[in-house]
């Protein structure tokens, strides 16, 4: 069940690891004379640079490569300090409730209704796009979902029995979250967290795609899209190939998602 | 009473339409990336709203075609002394609200010029130090210092003339709404962010008896690239401006070599480009022909010597650096440079493919083994640092500048002079002071022959020393319908009265 949507991502995992063995060429080094170089199956195409060259004559498929390493580090690094950081905050604020429980609960909302490319664009331009600012940017795009279900979920889960049971018998605070509650909630934020990779893969290739991404030459899916943009009649492969890589992705990272869910979640296996 | 409402209406409909039927003459849009900021010529000197200005407004000198200083307002000028000028007035003629124009419109829209904070254009008027009205149809100008620049300055952005009531506080707000000037084409409507509308102004001195080719111009301003091209090929528009340069084959261009040249200003304080051969070996190590050639679709030339070759005081015998990786090497090696890393700075939008020239260039100094990184910035970003003066120490921010007088002293010296973007950073220790005190000396010859000896020297310096990356000469692209065409001009003006049907 988990295997035919763990392809592309596997698939993925792998050629980022592998991409300084993998990449037939350079990511950052073309021959300008030979720019704009259709793929291997046209008639002017050649082997050496299977699908074709961009607009500076680097090749194209090495660039995937290596922005599949670029895109997928910071899906991930952003992913976990998202997931990291929402789910610590549902958990405190749900279990403590009150007061602290009211202020984030409105931090949450605010940040819902505020449109993330305009949070991102903002942050940015303070800060200058680099790598660790644009996992943090992402971040806090995606902290808010986690902090809602995990504060919702432990809103019920604090009034269970076993919970009770345990306050009951002297358990610290600690004890409780983190031995009594994370336990039965990990399943959840695993499956959330999958399904985050997914947008964040795609937020991340929009602010590349914007410019306020991964900064040239390191490539980048959103970026090198961003460049093909206007070139789609001349030179469609500079397009097609990155965009095609981004929607495979994410669709292998959903569907994983959906089946990580079935596995985890005991409650909707079929009897 | 249903019947009589209903004649007048048609009635209304007949007579607004009969003027319409009488126009024979031709309709054409214009979209630039974007709108114009004001219709108020001392509150912008950006080159897409002085686009409206030059239309709307005349000068009392003016750049033909061909970068010739003609005759404008005034029609004849003359020296008195070693710091005064005599300017003679057109008489006759009428701003487009019918008042005459004069020689007080003229001392008015001077004045506020130079009234410090009242305009953006002060530091182009700054050496004049007053203007005596002689008669309505002549004034004299006295400057400060001999000011051999005098007459060019009257072309300048800044210097079109409006009825004087628009000089006051008051006046400019509404002139900034509602442009009156004597200028070819007078202003019809404007509706902000989609259209700006001018109709000819069939009273224009300039005609030259001849009708006007184009009747009605109306601007729509389109920011996309892609947009913009497209509108064009749908016939939506009838004339585009920054053509991507590969997209030339898909549409009709119009293209000039301009005064605006592309360089990466640079911080010089630090090791290793405080070092002259370590800058002269960055200009080794980049191919600037295949740059121009594959980037560029062949339009750019390559210059040295910090001056274009449209401006006075262009020195011909200066030749750009070969491409030459080898002696870079040597003279890296040469200079101490030590693995230091560079950082190219560019803002989003600066010029055509400004990503992938920068991109281009790094990749062509990591070949000879410099270390370096690019940064694109916001505008908003790139601006703060052009402003503040704040490119780091071994940075380089990716600039195009053009000298707004048609002379170096408007680029290299603006930029180079104390107080400008590179003054800054060009340290101390080097030949900058030969160059500071040549500049200076120029700005003040009236001699012509003399300033020109004294440029030579100058930009010899700049070519020697290199306290910037000099790249190439842009090039001016306009994407065309097939109803209209010009002959582009290299100061990127747009000006319809030179503009013909296309046969």
């Amino acid at each position: 069940m988990l295997i035919v949507p763990a392809v592309p991502v596997i698939a993925a995992i792998i050629v980022a690891v592998g991409a300084p063995w993998i990449a037939p060429a350079s990511p950052t080094t073309g021959k300008l004379a030979a720019r704009l170089q259709p793929p291997v199956w046209h008639e002017a195409g050649t082997w050496a640079r299977i699908l074709g060259t961009d607009l500076l004559g680097r090749d194209v498929l090495s660039r995937l490569i290596w922005g599949a390493r670029i895109s997928l580090l910071i899906a991930l690094l952003a992913t976990i300090l998202g997931a990291a950081a929402g789910s610590l905050i549902g958990l405190v604020t749900g279990y403590y409730r009150g007061r602290v429980d009211r202020v984030v609960t409105k931090l949450i909302d605010v940040q819902l209704a505020f449109p993330f490319v305009l949070l991102a664009i903002a942050v940015i331009a303070v800060a200058g796009p680099s790598i660790p600012v644009l996992v943090i940017v992402l971040a806090i795009g995606s902290w808010v979902g986690h902090a809602r279900i995990v504060r919702g979920l432990v809103l019920s889960l604090r009034e269970r029995d076993y919970v009770q049971a345990a306050l009951a018998l002297g358990a610290g605070t600690p004890r409780v979250l983190f031995r009594h509650l994370v336990p039965e909630i990990l399943s959840l934020i695993v499956v959330i967290a999958t399904f985050d990779v997914g947008r964040i893969i795609i937020l991340e290739s929009t602010l590349s795609f914007l410019g306020l991404g991964v900064q040239p030459p390191t490539p980048s899916w959103g970026s090198d899209l961003r460049d093909a943009a206007i070139y789609v009649r001349q030179a469609w492969w500079m397009a097609t190939f990155p965009g095609l890589a981004i929607m495979l992705v994410v669709l292998g990272v959903n569907l994983l998602g959906d089946a990580l869910r079935d596995v985890l979640d005991p409650r909707t296996q079929k009897i | 009473m249903k019947r009589s409402r209903l004649a007048l209406s048609l009635a209304v409909v007949v007579m607004l339409a009969s003027p319409a039927a009488a126009q024979k003459g031709l309709t054409i849009t214009i979209a630039p990336p974007a709108d114009a900021v004001t219709m108020d010529p001392g509150r912008s000197t950006q080159v897409l709203t002085v686009n409206y200005f030059v239309n709307l407004y005349d000068t009392l000198t003016r750049w033909d075609n061909a970068l010739k200083l003609q005759p404008g307002l005034a029609t004849a000028w003359k020296p008195v002394g070693e710091t005064a000028w005599d300017v003679t007035l057109r008489s006759g003629v009428k701003f487009h609200d019918g008042t005459p124009f004069t020689a007080e419109d003229v001392k008015a829209v001077y004045e506020r010029n130079l009234a410090p904070g009242k305009t953006v254009v002060t530091a182009g008027f700054a050496t004049i130090d007053r203007i005596e009205v002689v008669s309505p149809t002549s004034l004299r100008i006295t400057t400060r210092k001999p000011d051999p620049l005098m007459p060019v300055r009257m072309a300048q952005m800044g210097g079109y003339i409006y009825p004087r009531r628009f000089a006051s506080d008051e006046g400019a707000k509404e002139l900034a709404r509602k442009p009156v000037g004597t200028g070819a084409y007078k202003f019809v409507e404007w509706v902000k962010d989609d259209r700006l509308v001018m109709e000819a102004n069939r009273e224009w001195w300039g005609w030259d008896k001849k009708a006007p080719a184009i009747d009605r111009i109306v601007w729509k301003p389109i920011p996309d690239d892609f947009a913009r091209l497209s509108a064009l090929q749908r016939g939506e528009v009838d004339v585009i401006t920054n053509v991507p340069p590969d997209q030339m084959k898909i549409v009709k261009t119009l293209a000039v070599t301009s005064s605006r040249f592309a360089v990466l200003s640079m911080n010089t304080t630090q090791a290793p480009l405080s070092d002259k051969r370590v800058r002269q070996a960055l200009h080794y190590a980049l191919d600037m022909p295949s740059i121009v050639k594959n980037l560029y679709a062949g339009q750019g030339k390559p210059f040295s010597g910090g001056a274009a070759d449209t401006d006075f005081g262009y020195n011909a015998a200066l030749t750009p650096y070969p491409y030459d990786p080898a002696k870079a090497k040597a003279l890296l090696a040469e200079g101490g440079y030590a693995g230091q890393e560079l950082t190219l700075f560019a803002g989003h939008g600066t010029m055509i493919n400004d990503k992938q020239l920068l991109e281009t260039v790094a990749d062509m100094w990591t070949q000879v083994g410099v270390k370096v990184k690019v940064e694109m910035m916001e505008m908003a970003r790139r601006q703060k640092m052009n402003n503040d003066r704040a490119t780091p120490p071994n940075g380089m921010l990716l600039g195009n500048p053009q000298s707004t007088l048609l002379d170096i002293d408007g680029a290299l010296w603006r930029i180079f002079h104390p107080n400008g973007f590179n003054g800054k950073y060009w340290a101390e220790n080097q030949p900058g002071h030969r160059f500071h005190d040549l500049m200076e000396q120029a700005r003040y010859t009236l001699d012509q022959k003399k300033r020109k000896e004294i440029y030579t020297e100058a930009t010899r310096i700049i070519h020697d020393e290199k306290p910037w990356i000099e790249l190439f000469q842009e090039v001016v692209l306009y994407g065309v319908s097939k109803r209209v065409t010009f002959k582009p001009r290299a100061d990127f003006r747009l000006v319809a009265s030179e503009m013909t049907p296309a046969k």
